[in-house]
């Protein structure tokens, strides 16, 4: 009984987190920089990509797409205790890397996908075993399915954490990716917003836009990542900025990111209060944002 | 539970399409009749279809028509080859797969055609079925590919369903006629006779003979026994004959419309009256009533002792018709009812879904344009909620001994505690095993359609009547066994 005890209660210690945001809005890029950072700061990481197209841990794997994925392996085998390490790559610093996978482009059901690769992963104890202490889900794109709300809809991460620039469609997501929290946690899910992660894309008064935003839909801003010539400079590396670059500003941007996100708890998300697309057009209209 | 005519429940039911209201009066209607369900048994016999799906998609259908529904020997070994998509396949795709079942389904059964149904999984992943169809059209020596997209989830009002696959059929395989047959019909909405050879006689077989006594020749049998023949040549023959309207109509609407081919309007003709007006009304488009009505006297004078012994002993009694789970399809309970009331019965329908009698629109339409409306014991319950004869007995307060016949199944409702004088067993009380599928009656018809089906009716009456006036306790034989 007491090992049991002991195992639930390393289990339980185990902090997972899920960034969602727009496609093509930086998620991978913020999750596998603050991953390394976490994995600095002396946790134990382990980042799993919940995309079919398996490219969210690539910069941690030396510029690699890993050629075995859970969806991938379980066709052709059952995975077990036995076999589950075959899939699970150790990337820089020795982050477990671990990719959903999916079917080719136009073909099956990715969002199904990710609801079965994170129900093998919880089923064979993934995190408990490997002693990880950070979880990051790299969700692909918008909440567009039942399968992408997976890793807040089935219980796996508590805390979600919004990529977004001051784009109109990256806000637009940001807020619908709120609104799908908010009806989630209204029917009883345990889930919240823990923070907007402000990817800059050079937007007007972009800073004073997103802070704005955040205030509006009850979310704090976690941190800036300001657009830089860097992050393509450290994935021509093969690598990720905090890895490749590691005393650039750029770096300490994410690292900031990251402290910020250890400052919290999983019990400091906020349940968001999106807004309508006029307001969102309205405040971008403010800060000369659609000009 | 009250009696109301079958024109009245038709009158207060909701459409079936109206989904929430019908939903909620009549819960459980939408779970039942699967659009794969009901397009699988109707591919021709030449052609494969490749259930693209899992297997428990086939081994309900088999189940529904084989074993625990529909009992009719016919699909008793109902399969059919599947890509046994799981839940891998439902996320990444299943499309080599269907690739290598079409290839080793030609190659093993080397089919006309090959049909791909396209289940609920392969349909809500947007499966590439036409595409895979188009590239391995080339690649097989199968005539065609033809994908049929019939997922579950896509299912609306059964009455509806017949529509959906005859038109779908019609539209795949009807050609422009080449020449027209003349002197030849048609008989359409045939269905649930066996794939397979068979000890018992087949109502298109005995239709055919009634026809080919008057030089009529049967073009086309549709559907359930048909081959791609049977559909190409169909619009040759110069009249449409029905049996089933729920599945005739639809064809027969559309073979009026594309290519002027006339249709009747009798239906499962089972009972001497009903088979005659289906005789004379193909007489009457030939023009050869004399010779029909000579026909008609030929074939009652083979049956009329035992037809009008078995009216001797029911006349004015009461038959009690179980529509239930053996008689999903309406028509059939009413084809017994009109034929018990030729015998002078008061048929008295129960087991019959309101919702049924709405969405088999031309079982019903047809049965009320004939004049007949019979009585339907009417309550608001569950689909497929069934009620035992006893219960129907105690709740209209009819009186046992008023009742002459019982037509259905027993067992299926039996209640122990409910077995009390009258019970319903052959040793004790007449009764006709309904479930006509499994009704393995040599001499007979499947469906008792014809002459040598009314024929046999009336014998099986007639014992029925002279078994239960033993009045003995019943038998293991007797509750199981039937007649």
């Amino acid at each position: 009984m007491a090992q049991v005890a002991a195992a639930e209660a390393t289990e339980t210690a185990v902090r997972e987190i899920a960034i969602y945001g727009k496609g093509s809005c930086g998620k991978s890029t913020v999750a596998t920089n603050i991953a390394y950072c976490f994995q600095q700061m002396g946790q134990k990481v382990m980042l799993v990509g919940c995309s079919p197209k398996s490219d969210s841990t690539v910069f941690l794997l030396g510029g690699r797409i890993p050629t075995r994925n859970i969806l991938d392996y379980s066709r052709s085998t059952p995975i077990t205790d036995a076999n589950i390490q075959e899939i699970i790559y150790e990337g820089a610093r020795g982050i477990k890397c671990v990719e959903a996978g999916g079917p080719a482009p136009a073909e099956g059901c990715a969002g199904r996908g990710v609801a079965l690769a994170l129900d093998v992963l919880k089923r064979l104890k993934v995190y408990r075993k490997l002693g990880i202490t950070m979880v990051i889900y790299d969700v692909i794109a918008d909440v567009v399915c039942g399968g992408f709300s997976q890793p807040m809809r089935g219980g796996y991460a508590r805390e979600v954490y919004l990529v977004s620039s001051g784009e109109l469609m990256a806000v637009y997501s940001a807020n619908n990716i709120c609104a799908a929290i908010a009806d989630l946690a209204q029917s009883g899910v345990d889930v919240g917003v823990g923070g907007i992660i402000v990817n800059e894309r050079g937007v007007a008064r972009e800073r004073d836009l997103m802070t704005e935003f955040g205030e509006r839909i009850g979310v704090p801003i976690i941190g800036f990542i300001p657009r830089s010539p860097l992050v393509q400079q450290a994935e021509r590396l093969g690598g990720t900025v905090v890895e490749k670059l590691p005393r650039s500003p750029q770096a300490q941007c994410y690292y900031d990111v990251a402290n910020a996100i250890a400052a919290r708890t999983p019990e400091d998300v906020a349940i968001p209060t999106p807004i309508t697309l006029p307001e969102i057009m309205g405040l971008l209209r403010k800060y000369q944002a659609l000009d | 539970m009250e009696l109301k005519r079958l024109s009245e429940i038709y009158a207060i039911t909701p459409d079936p399409e109206a989904g929430a209201e019908c939903d909620q009066k009549y819960p459980g209607y939408y779970t039942h009749w699967c659009r794969f369900m009901v397009t699988l048994p109707h591919i021709p016999l030449d052609c494969i279809a490749i259930v693209h799906g899992p297997q428990g998609c086939v081994g309900n259908q088999k189940d529904f028509l084989g074993t625990y529904w529909c009992q009719y020997h016919g699909s008793s070994f109902f399969y059919a080859p599947t890509t046994n998509m799981d839940q891998t396949d439902a996320i990444l795709g299943a499309e080599d797969k269907l690739r290598t079942v079409i290839k080793e389904v030609d190659e093993l059964y080397k089919p006309r055609m090959i049909f791909i149904l396209v289940t609920c999984p392969a349909g809500i992943i947007q499966e590439p079925v036409d595409d895979v169809a188009r590239d391995m059209e080339d690649k097989v020596q199968a005539e065609r590919i033809i994908v049929i997209k019939c997922e579950g989830y896509t299912s609306y009002a059964a009455g509806l369903y017949n529509i959906y696959e005859g038109r779908l059929l019609a539209n795949e395989l009807l050609q422009n006629p080449e020449k027209k047959i003349p002197r030849s019909v048609n008989i359409l909405g045939i269905s649930k006779e066996t794939h397979y050879p068979s000890d018992y006689l087949e109502d298109s077989l005995e239709l055919e003979r009634l026809l080919n006594k008057l030089g009529i020749t049967v073009n086309s049998v549709l559907y359930q026994t048909a081959t791609v023949d049977s559909w190409t040549r169909a619009t040759e023959a110069e009249f449409n004959t029905m049996v089933c309207p729920q599945r005739a109509m639809p064809l027969a609407t559309d073979m009026f419309d594309r290519w002027g081919i006339p249709h009747g309007q009798r239906f499962n003709p089972l009972g001497v009256t009903p088979i005659t007006n289906w005789i004379m009304e193909v007489a009457e488009f030939f023009e050869i009533e004399e010779q029909a009505e000579e026909l008609v006297k030929e074939e009652y004078t083979r049956i009329k002792e035992d037809w009008e012994e078995a009216r001797r002993l029911v006349d004015g009694k009461i038959v009690l018709i179980d529509g239930g789970d053996p008689m999903t399809a309406v028509g059939r309970g009413i084809a017994w009812g009109r034929m018990c009331a030729d015998l002078g019965m008061r048929p008295i329908l129960f087991n019959l879904p309101p919702i049924e009698i709405k969405a088999k629109i031309h079982h019903t339409i047809f049965a009320i344009q004939e004049g007949f409306d019979p009585e339907v014991v009417y309550h608001d319950y569950a689909y497929h909620r069934r009620f035992s004869p006893m219960r129907v007995i105690e709740e209209l307060d009819l009186n046992p001994e008023d009742i002459g016949l019982y037509m259905g199944d027993v067992y299926p409702t039996a209640v122990a505690k409910e077995w009390q004088a009258p019970v319903f067993d052959p040793a004790n009380f007449p009764r006709i095993v309904t479930t006509s599928h499994c009704n393995k009656n040599r001499g007979s018809t499947g469906r008792r359609s014809g002459f040598t089906g009314a024929g046999r009716t009336a014998r099986d009456i007639i014992n029925a009547v002279h078994m239960a006036e033993r009045k003995s306790v019943p038998t293991l034989y007797g509750r199981i066994g039937g007649l």
